[in-house]
């Protein structure tokens, strides 16, 4: 048994008067995938961002490899967590190439062999020079992809990260990822509505819902 | 000729505005053909060089300091919530509403010896008798003039790229690992940068189409330049020479302007809009982005207005007949101007429309070009035009030069940028389906434009008529040189009024001036406001 990386204990968030988690417990092992399903508005990307730092809790504590990164007297910032966070949005920067958004969040290029080995694994080598606004749906989530595994994150947060993606390229790419994530023993949360991706991809399913999070697989 | 045969009238009537508008230009340009006499070689042997340094370190100056008050007030305003915030964010407009010149005879007298500048610092013992403040007749003062009331084309073009800056953007910089500070200059300032140096190339171009506060505060520039060669030295040739080589540099800070716009539209292309999160500003940063905001309108409106209002008081009889003629004429002109501006702008985006082509939609963008000429140059080409075609007609030259068509067709060509925005904007708001169900129902183009797009597009068409009003009202060059004899608009009163040094009995115009530019202030706010329910 792999041992505990990711901890949360009596995790309670509101924003405004709403409340949006109340008492969450989660425990996740070093290089374990799982995923959260629920209902739209059940607090699934709010318990990402709490994670990733980008929103603090009301109370409660998440702690990252035995060191606690939020509670009440601590809060370290999202850039110093060593996360990955991909979302259903497109985030890429505008104002820089395919190429230059990959290397963002790393110092130097991509030419080493580990970044080239994600982007040709994501088919995206022949888009390294275009703009955001060139790429497709698609395209654009698989850079985003791309752009947060290289920089080799000890815990990958997937917020419906597939959805632009078409069905071939899916059944293509899980097989990548999952062997990624495993080689490089990655610890990964991921937020999805669609079973089939949950069932393919991760060790273990929550779900969210009513503010309690059940496990389901 | 078969080809020509297939235009329709709505596209040789914007084929035929395309050309009456470049015509004037283009006699500008025609002038370098005709030799140089020696009135220009004494001009660029004595005074050329003077006139291109003091309008490089005017520009130069006024690009830097609107760039530090437009983009930090926008960004305070836009991410931040501090004291006053909700009012800063339409004020820090108002400015617009003051013309340059107006600002200048206002500051003239503040800051001069006896003035309530020097006075108030005497009176408190902070400087002693002797002293005196910096003269603001000077290149610095342009400066300063320029930057507070000029600053809100930056301030408004950065705020609404700030919008686009969304918010998962920003997240995805900070999981990169990049702390605040480097997200700033890595991510929203290249993103922002276009709109950026967009608003400031405006801000060029009015700089150097500027006459009346150079003229005010003596620095020859290449307008006052311009000027002094033809009513001065009577050399028409030699002004339009001269002309065209301000419209050069014109035409290169235009083009830089569309190109960064363009880049603008890109960088906020397919990104799902989601705002930044505000963030609340406490003590002294609270204080310090109150007063940072604060400065600008202080200076830039509500310092201008007050003594204004206090001149205009100090004079009994403000309603003269010098004044109640100014303003029928001021009106008739602005109305007549903005009605026909409208009209074409509605005509032309119209053929944009419902032709589909590209051509329909260069003529459109190409006549839109006009505000970048300077109202001074746009003066000489048409009285040019003019008085080729009064020799064709009358065998003389002053039968339509000496007319109100010149001073109607400049401020048209001066304003039409204006009247179009809105129109294509309000455009945009209803389906192009619409048009083809009209057309599958049996519609003529006449009846659409006028059954379907006029009902649609009244607010509008009444928006741009307005908008024009209040750019007409505050034309200064293009009125002074076009205007019949003995015929007096209100820019032309306070001209007159400030350059004989009666600046009492300028105020009471100059604030009817500034009131008729709030028009579009309320509309911009309006505006903005929108943009942000939108956002939220």
């Amino acid at each position: 048994m792999n041992k505990e990386f990711l901890k949360i204990t009596r995790l309670h968030y509101e924003i405004g008067n709403k409340l949006i988690l109340k008492d969450l417990n989660l425990s996740v092992c070093e290089g374990e995938f799982i995923s959260i399903m629920g209902p739209s508005g059940s607090g699934k990307t709010s318990l990402l961002r709490l994670i990733s730092g980008l929103s603090k809790q009301s109370k409660g504590t998440i702690a990252i490899n035995d060191k606690i990164v939020s509670d009440d007297n601590t809060f370290v910032e999202p850039e110093y967590r060593n996360l990955g966070l991909v979302v259903q949005e497109k985030v890429l920067f505008p104002h820089l190439n395919v190429k230059k958004n990959i290397e963002f969040g790393i110092s130097g290029n991509i030419n080493n062999d580990d970044s080239m080995h994600i982007v040709n694994k994501f088919q995206i080598n022949h888009l390294l020079e275009n703009y955001p606004h060139q790429l497709s749906g698609g395209e654009a989530q698989r850079v985003a992809l791309a752009r947060t595994l290289v920089t080799k994150p000890q815990i990958l947060l997937l917020d419906e990260p597939f959805n632009g993606l078409d069905e071939e390229l899916k059944k293509e790419i899980y097989p990548d990822i999952l062997s990624y994530l495993k080689e490089f023993n990655v610890t990964t949360i991921m937020v999805s509505h669609n079973i089939k991706e949950v069932e393919e991809l991760s060790d273990l399913c929550y779900e969210l819902k009513d503010l309690k999070l059940r496990a389901i697989k | 000729m078969k080809k020509l045969f297939k235009l329709n009238p709505w596209e040789i009537f914007a084929a035929l505005i395309a050309a009456i508008f470049a015509i004037p230009i283009l006699l500008i340009f025609i002038s370098l053909l005709a030799g140089f006499n020696e009135n220009f070689i004494h001009i660029y042997n004595v005074v050329l060089y003077e006139y291109s340094v003091n309008s490089l370190y005017l520009v130069l100056g006024v690009s830097v300091l609107v760039i530090i008050i437009g983009v930090i007030s926008a960004w305070l305003v836009t991410n931040y919530e501090f004291f006053g915030k909700k009012i800063f964010t339409w004020a820090l407009i108002l400015p617009l509403a003051i013309p340059p010149y107006i600002l200048a005879y206002v500051f003239t007298e503040i800051f001069e010896y006896s003035g309530p500048a020097n006075s108030i610092l005497r009176s408190l013992n902070l400087v002693s008798e002797d002293y005196v403040l910096p003269n603001i007749r000077s290149l610095t003062g342009a400066i300063l003039v320029f930057s507070f009331t000029l600053y809100p084309y930056v301030y408004l073009i950065t705020r609404v790229a700030l919008m686009n800056v969304v918010k998962p953007m920003l997240d995805a910089s900070r999981i990169l690992g990049l702390t605040k500070i480097q997200t700033f200059i890595k991510v929203i300032l290249p993103i922002i940068r276009p709109a950026i140096l967009a608003g400031a190339a405006l801000v060029v171009m009015e700089t150097l189409s500027d006459f009346g506060a150079v003229q005010h505060f003596a620095i020859p520039t290449f307008t006052t330049g311009i000027f002094r060669t033809w009513l001065g030295m009577y050399d028409l040739i030699t002004a339009m020479q001269l002309a065209s080589i301000l419209l050069i540099v014109v035409c290169v800070v235009l083009y830089f302007e569309r190109y960064q716009r363009s880049k603008q539209k890109f960088a906020a292309a397919g990104v799902k809009s989601e705002p930044l999160s505000i963030i609340k500003l406490n003590g002294w940063k609270n204080l310090l982005a109150t007063l940072f905001c604060f400065i600008p309108v202080f200076i830039g409106f509500i310092m201008p207005v007050i003594e204004l209002i206090r001149w205009a008081i100090a004079i009994d009889n403000n309603f003269s007949n010098n004044f109640i003629s100014a303003s029928f004429n001021t009106l008739f002109l602005a109305v007549l101007a903005a009605l026909i501006t409208s009209v074409i702008g509605l005509v032309l985006n119209f053929n944009a429309r419902i032709e589909n082509k590209k051509s329909s939609e260069e003529i459109n963008n190409f006549v839109a070009m006009g505000y970048a000429v300077p109202g001074l140059i746009l003066a000489i080409g048409i009285t040019q035009f003019l008085t080729y075609i009064d020799f064709i007609l009358f065998n003389t030259g002053i039968i339509i030069t000496g007319s109100l068509l010149g001073l109607i067709f400049a401020y048209v060509i001066k304003s039409y940028a204006l009247s179009n925005n809105v129109i294509q904007s309000s455009y945009k708001q209803f389906s192009i389906d619409l048009d083809d169900s009209a057309k599958t129902l049996g519609s003529t183009k006449r009846n659409i434009l006028l059954n379907i797009h006029v009902p649609l597009l009244k607010t509008g068409l009444i928006t741009s008529f307005l908008l024009v009003v209040s750019e007409v009202v505050k034309e200064l060059p293009a009125t002074l040189i076009l205007r019949p004899f003995n015929f007096d608009t209100l820019a032309v009163n306070v001209y007159l009024l400030a350059s004989e040094e009666r600046m009492y009995e300028a105020a009471f115009p100059a604030l009817f001036i500034i009131f008729i530019g709030l028009i579009p202030i309320y509309f911009l706010s309006k505006m903005i406001d929108h943009s942000r329910i939108v956002n939220e």
